[in-house]
């Protein structure tokens, strides 16, 4: 018989919307995809979790995952997102999401698409 | 190293953590391939990453692609249709359809994933890892007949990644030519038209940028005055009578361009 604490669910003291599931999160883990990527010379430097990426045009890339996430709805962006181009820093964003793929868009300071030449970001959730 | 009893995301993580992913190499080919259902978009570029064309190089590790295929789904629209025992390939279309009738996927999930227990499949070539990464991640749209691919031309060329245009100045102007030693054929009255919005955006954001830095050049003696002088002396009128009337190629379109509005980031 195993020893230990036992418990579905782990919530805050405090604040009861506030919890985590033991069964997928702590045991899975989270941390599930991750990747570093420039457009420009349409080079993926490093990568967990990612079969592929899609050049779509300029500012638009779409990640593939190898293994994928068990809910679309369950994943989350998380980590630091950089991102340089001809006028200084610009934007990373989230376009959509599915349990296979993700869709991301880079623009510059004036809001307007432009390829980055080093997109980073990690992904959590629960994998399929 | 046996892997077979992990699951897919485990092996990649234990092949990580004993380094056979340290170091992989960049691919020498990629997957240009058109949306047979949006055939005015830009050519699409796939590449495979480095650590998962290692995983595929070295054997004993992905199962067949016939294992994702046989994944099942449940999907939710926003207009509340639900659809349930979705194949991998039937969300694809799925998810287009959403588009096309301004829906979104509400709801998304996995309801069968026979990936991990699927029997692992032997080494790959390289050309081989392509064929599978066409069949997981590019729509089947593209690649099959049976789901829409063209039956007059191919929508997809495995290519040389150095074949590509050295240069991204027009990629919006990309389209796909089936011939893997120039995978890329750019439409030039597409490229002109986006020269001429790429040169206004660079003038109007380096001018924002620059009046932006007007007061504190006054105090730091910065040259900005003179840099506003220089973008001022652009004449984007002439800029675009030249890129239609004297210039043929995207290379051409390139050099054009005002040496101003090629500074690189301050």
């Amino acid at each position: 018989m195993s020893t230990g604490v036992k418990t579905h669910r782990i919530t805050d003291p405090n604040d009861d919307t506030r919890f985590v599931d033991v069964d997928p999160y702590v045991i899975e883990g989270v941390g599930k995809s991750g990747w570093r990527y420039n457009q420009i010379t349409d080079t993926i430097f490093s990568s967990y979790n990612v079969s592929s990426i899609v050049d779509d045009s300029t500012g638009n890339f779409d990640v593939n995952f190898t293994n994928s996430y068990s809910d679309a709805a369950n994943i989350t962006p998380e980590g630091t997102t950089r991102f340089t181009d001809f006028s200084g820093t610009g934007i990373l964003a989230w376009d959509s999401f599915s349990t296979s793929s993700v869709s991301m868009n880079t623009k510059n300071t004036s809001g307007t698409n432009s390829d980055g030449s080093s997109a980073g970001t990690t992904s959590g959730g629960v994998l399929a | 190293m046996q892997l077979q009893h992990l699951k897919l995301w485990q092996r990649e993580l234990a092949l990580a953590n004993a380094g056979y992913l340290q170091d992989a190499p960049q691919p020498t080919r990629c997957i240009v391939w058109e949306d047979p259902a949006d055939l005015d978009a830009p050519a699409k570029i796939t590449t495979p990453s480095p650590q998962w064309l290692r995983m595929a190089t070295l054997g004993g590790v992905l199962p067949p692609v016939e294992a994702y295929h046989d994944a099942r789904l449940s999907i939710e629209l926003t207009d509340g249709r639900s659809y349930q025992g979705v194949t991998y390939l039937e969300a694809q279309d799925l998810r287009l359809f959403a588009k096309e009738k301004g829906e979104q996927v509400r709801h998304e999930r996995v309801t069968d994933y026979p990936v991990h227990a699927a029997p692992v499949i032997s080494s790959l070539t390289e050309q081989e890892a392509l064929e599978y990464i066409l069949k997981k991640d590019v729509p089947a749209r593209a690649w099959s007949k049976a789901h829409g691919a063209s039956h007059n031309r191919p929508n997809f060329v495995i290519a040389p990644r150095e074949a590509l245009p050295g240069s991204r100045f027009v990629r919006n102007a990309w389209g796909l030519n089936p011939d893997p030693a120039s995978p890329i054929e750019v439409s030039m009255e597409r490229a002109r038209e986006l020269f001429c919005r790429q040169v206004a955006n660079r003038y109007l954001g380096l001018e924002a940028k620059l009046e932006k830095e007007r007061g504190v050049a006054m105090l730091t003696g910065e040259p900005v005055e003179e840099k506003l002088q220089q973008l001022r002396a652009v004449d984007l009128k002439d800029l675009r009578r030249k890129a239609y009337e004297e210039v043929s190629t995207p290379e051409g379109l390139e050099t054009l361009v005002p040496e101003i509005l090629n500074e690189p980031p301050a």
